[in-house]
């Protein structure tokens, strides 16, 4: 027997594993497995975002899997006061759902509709602006395969893939050879519109620089163009952009072969919201008289984009979904969470794989501080801290399987690399729906 | 232990065993209609109602990310019709696109048994069996889109057959697919280029292959056949509501040779008249075609009336 054989590490690799860091969802990644130390301690082809992410989920036994009152519980008990809280309560919510498999995102909506309470994702936060600009003009869609294979005009519109999305320009859309573009980055032209320069701009052969809050104007400036209008002089004070590199982007838009539009959240969280992502969508459309124009929003959690699939298949709705009727209703403002929390409406909340108290407004995160919360999270976050119940969860991706939707809303399997003692979202779910239910009926 | 039923008092329709409105019972044993069944067996009463065998839409559009893309479309369609849940079934909303369960719910309730969602990307697969899982009460399966897959062009462009039909093979087992289909075959690549164009003849080339839509045709046609799959080649013809496309659908029909193909929504492809101009129904022409080859299947198509999306 080698002698070294004893001190060897027991290692799995687990090849063409996915990643869920971010909305790329990248799924050829090749990872190292410690089964001992229940941890993955290599992560090839994993951008730097990407390796973080699989290295720091290791698994920590000495975490109790629940807390109530911050005292250490068991799951059932913990299910039980959930459960408890959860059908006692006359406005109940149920946020987040934007870092869990699609699987516990369905329990969810049916654990809301069983108990008539509101649903909402962070798309309310985030891109939900996205989709009620399509709901107005309809959107022009792709996947990010066709862009790998075809487009040879890649516009980043107020988002910074390079830093947020790392993968995204070498993965699908700038770097690749594709079938129509044989010599990838060459074949290429990459244009990046923001109010500063990012590390975005970096990879850009082109930036546009514009005065804060006046991309719709931009926006309408390169759609009259596209449609052969003259501007108005008065757009260069507007936007800060001189005429002539209007009329240069506007053209290269027009006369490549294939382009799409990416953009973030410098479209949908600053004035001007829906409006300026609808507009964003109807300049694709106009240069669809020109040429192949799509888009597509870059978005940010592994399954945001799933929140809002498996919320509108399941009633009809993205995000901002109420039950109390008995039947969904959705009102981005009266029925999305920060608006609920700021009114001082929900009277309980149970917060799924989501951190709203590190990252909602002020007066949103005190009525949240005020009523019970049950959260779910694999780490203790500061929402775990103020929660009446705090459940220990198992990660997505990396102990626990199912799908995940891609930022272009192509659903893609997960390859867990190793087994958590902690339960998955969608373990807990179940049985808790099933425990409301039970409560309801009596 | 086997289980029974008997449905009584109710209107029996049944063509294929030449019942036409008679009132009679209808016995079941394990599933299967028998003549009779035990005297202690349960009973629903169906006094006043029609007993008729399930309805099968072998053609609809229930799932998905095109489907989908149409709920999110439009709130405002589903505000006007929601469908409540009870204490053993899921709310939901309806309207053009109805949310997963009140489509389960309300196939169920028109007496339909079966739906067949007819247009389903190999990449979107997942996302069509998740939604079908959440589609309630009646069966479910679908068709693969095939016509334009771009591996599938370069294999048969360079004449690996036997390779072609593996690929196809390949993507029917791992779609978990009924069946390919195809929708407008060779046309993508040219709507996917610069001018968004379309085809307009099954002899045109397809843009950057060495390709025509009728080898594509014909090659699916044979493959599915090959393959013996339950329900052959489902074909979307090219030139879909455009005038004089009769004869591209006769053409479609002929490119088969006498094998098995399925022909869809049949009546928008059987239009008479000049292109650009108003059409006029050449349907007897398609109809005597179709009379004439038993080799051949068709749906007519359902004309939507009111709202739609599109």
């Amino acid at each position: 027997m080698d002698k070294n054989t004893a001190t060897e590490k027991n290692t799995t690799i687990i090849k063409n594993a996915t990643c869920t860091f971010c909305g790329c969802v990248c799924d050829d990644m090749e990872l190292t497995v410690d089964l001992d130390e229940k941890c993955i301690i290599k992560s090839k082809n994993a951008c730097v975002l990407g390796k973080a992410w699989f290295s720091e989920h290791s698994v920590d036994e000495s975490r109790p899997v629940a807390l109530i009152d911050g005292k250490e519980a068991s799951l059932e008990d913990a299910i039980e006061e959930a459960a408890q809280i959860l059908v006692n309560a006359r406005f109940p919510i149920i946020y987040g759902l934007s870092d869990t498999t699609s699987e516990a995102q369905r329990q969810a909506v049916a654990m809301a509709d069983y108990l008539s309470a509101n649903i909402d994702s962070t798309s309310s936060v985030c891109h939900g602006p996205t989709g009620m600009g399509l709901q107005g003009v309809g959107e022009p869609t792709t996947t990010l395969g066709e862009v790998k294979n075809r487009a040879d005009m890649v516009v980043y519109w107020g988002c910074n893939p390079t830093d947020c999305h790392p993968r995204l320009s070498t993965h699908f859309t700038v770097m690749p050879k594709g079938m129509y573009i044989p010599n990838g980055r060459k074949d290429r032209t990459v244009i990046n519109v923001d109010i500063r320069s990012t590390s975005t701009t970096n990879i850009a052969d082109l930036f546009v620089q514009l005065k804060p809050g006046s991309d719709y104007e931009l926006l309408s400036a390169l759609r009259s163009i596209s449609r052969g209008r003259r501007l108005n002089p008065s757009i260069e004070e507007q936007t800060g952009v001189p005429m002539a590199t209007i009329e240069d982007v506007a053209h290269r838009l027009m006369s490549c072969n294939y382009g799409i539009l990416f953009f973030g959240m410098g479209l949908t969280m600053t004035r001007g919201r829906h409006y300026n992502t609808g507009a964003l969508h109807l300049l694709a459309a106009d240069l669809n008289e020109h040429t192949h124009f799509v888009v597509k929003p870059a978005r940010g959690h592994g399954n945001v984009t799933g929140a809002d699939t498996v919320m509108s298949w399941q009633t009809g709705y993205p995000f901002g979904v109420n039950f109390n009727r008995g039947y969904p209703r959705h009102e981005p403002g009266e029925f999305t969470t920060t608006d609920i929390l700021v009114r001082g409406e929900a009277d309980a909340a149970c917060i799924i794989a989501s951190d709203p108290i590190a990252n909602f407004a002020r007066p949103a995160i005190e009525h949240l501080k005020k009523i019970p919360v049950i959260s779910f999270d694999p780490k203790p976050t500061p929402t775990s801290q103020i929660a009446r119940v705090a459940l220990t969860t198992a990660c997505y991706g990396i102990n626990v399987p199912g799908t995940v939707y891609r930022m272009d809303d192509i659903p893609i399997p997960l390859r867990p690399a190793f087994e958590s003692p902690f339960p998955s979202d969608l373990d807990i779910l179940k049985p808790l729906t099933e425990r409301i239910r039970e409560l309801k009926a009596h | 232990m086997s289980s029974t039923l008997r449905i009584v008092n109710g209107k029996v329709y049944d063509p294929a065993n030449d019942i036409d409105g008679q009132v009679r019972d209808v016995c079941i044993l394990d599933g299967k209609i028998v003549d009779s069944v035990p005297e202690d067996a349960p009973t629903i009463d169906a006094h006043g109602m029609v007993v008729m065998p399930g309805g099968v839409d072998i053609h609809c559009h229930i799932a998905g990310s095109k489907v989908n893309l149409a709920r999110k479309f439009q709130p405002e369609d589903h505000r006007y019709d929601p469908h409540p849940g009870t204490e053993y079934t899921r709310s939901g909303s309806g309207g053009v696109v109805p949310s997963t369960f009140a489509t389960g719910y309300r196939y169920a309730t028109m007496g339909y048994t079966t739906a067949m969602e007819a247009a389903v990307p190999p990449l979107s697969a997942r996302h069509v069996l998740e939604e079908l899982e959440d589609t309630p009460i009646i069966d479910k399966g679908y068709y693969v889109l095939m016509g334009n897959n771009s591996m599938l062009h370069q294999l048969l462009e360079k004449g690996r057959m036997e390779e072609f039909r593996e690929a196809v093979a390949w993507w029917v087992k791992a779609t978990k697919a009924y069946t390919i289909k195809l929708v407008n075959p060779g046309a993508d690549e040219m709507w996917k280029g610069k001018k968004n164009a379309n085809i307009t003849a099954l002899d045109q080339k397809i843009h950057a292959f060495d390709l025509t839509p009728r080898k594509v045709i014909k090659a699916l046609i044979d493959v599915a056949n090959d393959l013996g799959l339950p329900h052959p080649a489902h074909i979307h013809c090219n030139n879909l509501g455009h005038s004089g496309n009769y004869e591209t659908t006769l053409e479609t029909m002929r490119t088969a040779e006498g094998r098995r193909v399925h022909i869809t929504h049949i009546q928008f492809h059987s239009y008479g008249g000049e292109v650009g101009k108003n059409p006029v129904s050449a349907a007897r022409a398609i109809s005597d075609f179709v009379n004439d080859n038993p080799n051949i299947s068709a749906d007519v198509g359902q004309v939507m009336f009111g709202k739609r999306s599109a």
